[in-house]
């Protein structure tokens, strides 16, 4: 299949098929889920040697662990002698795995340590049956990705833009963040309408959460949205988000926060922010959504984490976490949890509303007759904005700009064989 | 255990059950005191078998679907009442199933109660969800009436299988 025909940039139109076609989603698995840095999870939910909490690398499930030398490690949740998993906790602490199925025992490093009858196997090199490590894992700034890919390129690479805007969230304060939750629920809706909904919808708001605005319960203040000035910012290898830009009156770490005791605080705490962010990042752009390429998406303002677990063409596992400062004091984090999951969560004031727009999109994409008619991403298209001092490429917030850069990028990772035909074609 | 007292508690469910299935949702909020804590933890799997059920569930203040006093339950069901919250919009309909009502605790002003409930969800053409859990419920004589000042509210799932929980349990 000619992946890239399915999405036209110039005319801003996109096939539809993309978001339930079975060959299309099994491309993804081999060429986008196996191939990318995906995200696993947050440093503080495994401080401790022995640590480890379930993830899942998009439908491969995954055990993140910490050895008892204090590393971090990765491995498919997958005995070696049948195919059992040998975790079937979410989260705890343990010394080893044992295999329910026959008894084959793992370490922390992956190595298989024990196998039950062991001389009755004819030559078992047990240094040959350990647990399946991920190829590469590396964390940023608490936030652990991990690839099946040895040749993918580092993890600093492949953020490339987006890690100056992710230290926003990450960075504010000394001691960076944690995190609790998460918040899982199935969703019939294909992974691919969430991702682009966070990396750059701002469209959405009004109509989709308007009955929530309507009460005061938002996810900026109301001057923010008078003020108007929002960013639609593309980073590159698919990784999007929309932020606001603040008005020079206004200038401030607290500019935009949902709810006044969180401007109190950053206002509280503002020589600290702009000496670890830098005045650009502290006073005038302040992020709201982004998607980090393909499945990762964040909340800046609301402090949510979130990944879109694929689970077939047509359905998703979402994952969330409330994610907070962790040099704040009790009763902020308890606000900043409070603000997050009464927005963003399967009971989120915001966030239930989302659910029939996705579930509805996935089902137009099934539709024989809606598939001879393309969906419409030509909001603001070619036009470009410079903010010299920010990062990425600029549009207007009302624009499909993002949105198509992501589905560019998508595509490219889809037809290429390896990384390094990504590479060239990003290059190119 | 006094009779009277346990078909009063009964009939106090029944009717908080029947105010959610009919959609008097401002009814329903009436229904709590001005203090209510309505709260709703995520649930995870354990390594090993907890002695408490405590162990497996979110601790307070941290992970939840609900964490409500009155003013934040009461701005989710204004929310419904107006004509784009989405999630509701057409709304759902329901069924609570209230059972297993037992009567743990009464000092003469607060009444604690645990039941368990199935709420049976369809809505639009045939979307289902099945809700099943337990209540800790804490009731309190208000002028001679029930109230409720607490409610916990523990899910058996620990991935929640519906879309949303837009409706209350």
């Amino acid at each position: 299949m000619e992946i890239k025909s399915l999405i036209d940039p110039e005319g801003g139109l996109i096939n539809r098929c993309i978001f339930a076609d079975r060959e299309i989603y099994e491309l993804e698995r081999e060429r986008l889920f196996a191939r990318c840095w995906l995200y696993l999870g947050h440093e503080s939910e495994v401080p401790h040697p022995g640590d480890f909490v379930a993830a899942y690398m998009g439908e491969e499930p995954v055990i993140l662990w910490r050895d008892f030398n204090g590393h971090l490690r990765a491995f498919l949740n997958l005995c070696r002698h049948r195919g059992n998993r040998v975790c079937r906790a979410d989260r705890g602490n343990a010394k080893v795995f044992t295999c329910s199925y026959h008894g084959w025992t793992y370490s922390s490093e992956g190595k298989l340590v024990l196998v039950p009858m062991a001389e009755a196997f004819s030559n078992l090199d047990r240094a040959q049956w350990g647990l399946v490590p991920v190829a590469q894992l590396d964390s940023y700034k608490g936030l652990i990705f991990a690839t099946f890919d040895p040749d993918a390129p580092t993890l600093p690479e492949y953020l490339g833009d987006m890690a100056w805007y992710l230290d926003i969230l990450l960075d504010r304060r000394e001691g960076g963040t944690e995190v609790s939750g998460p918040h899982r629920w199935v969703v019939d809706a294909n992974w691919k309408t969430a991702a682009e909904n966070f990396g750059g919808d701002g469209y959405h708001i009004a109509s989709t959460h308007g009955s929530a605005r309507e009460l005061g319960v938002d996810t900026t203040t109301s001057q923010t949205r008078q003020w108007n000035k929002g960013r639609q910012i593309a980073c590159g290898n698919g990784h999007v988000l929309v932020a606001w830009v603040c008005p020079p009156d206004d200038a401030g770490p607290w500019f935009a926060q949902p709810v006044a005791e969180l401007g109190d605080y950053m206002r509280k705490h503002a020589a600290e922010i702009e000496s670890r962010l830098g005045s650009v990042r502290a006073r005038k752009v302040s992020p709201s959504a982004g998607t980090v390429f393909p499945n990762l998406s964040l909340h800046w303002l609301t402090r949510t984490l979130r990944v879109w677990h694929p689970r077939g063409p047509d359905k998703m596992e979402i994952w969330s976490w409330a994610i907070v400062d962790k040099a704040a004091p009790a009763k902020i984090k308890e606000v900043m949890r409070f603000v997050s999951q009464y927005r963003f969560s399967p009971t989120g004031v915001f966030e239930e509303d989302d659910m029939d727009n996705w579930i509805q999109v996935t089902g137009a994409a099934r539709s024989v007759i809606a598939r001879r008619y393309p969906a419409n991403y030509q909001m603001s298209m070619n036009e470009e904005i410079t903010e010299s001092d920010l990062r990425g490429r600029i549009a207007s917030r009302w624009s499909d700009s993002n949105q198509l850069s992501l589905y560019m990028h998508w595509a490219k990772v889809l037809e290429a064989k390896n990384w390094r035909e990504i590479e060239s074609a990003k290059n190119g | 255990m006094d009779s009277e007292l346990r078909h009063r508690v009964e009939d106090f469910l029944y009717l908080e059950a029947e105010l959610l299935d009919e959609r008097r949702l401002r009814e329903w909020l009436a229904l709590f005191t001005d203090d209510l804590h309505y709260w709703m933890p995520v649930r995870h799997n354990p390594l090993e078998r907890p002695k408490e059920l405590d162990e497996e569930i979110a601790k307070p203040g941290e992970s939840y679907y609900f964490d409500d006093n009155k003013e934040t339950l009461g701005l989710r069901i204004e929310r419904l009442y107006s004509k784009t919250a989405w999630a509701e919009m057409p709304p759902s309909r329901t069924r609570h199933l209230i059972s297993n009502i037992r009567i743990k605790r009464d000092d003469g002003v607060e009444i604690e109660v645990h039941s368990n409930f199935m709420v049976y969800r369809t809505r639009m053409e045939k979307d289902e969800d099945i809700f099943v859990g337990t209540r800790r419920d804490i009731l309190r004589r208000v002028d001679g009436e029930l109230r409720i000042a607490r409610r916990s509210i523990f899910l058996d799932q620990a991935v929640l299988g519906a879309k949303n929980i837009s409706v209350f349990l």
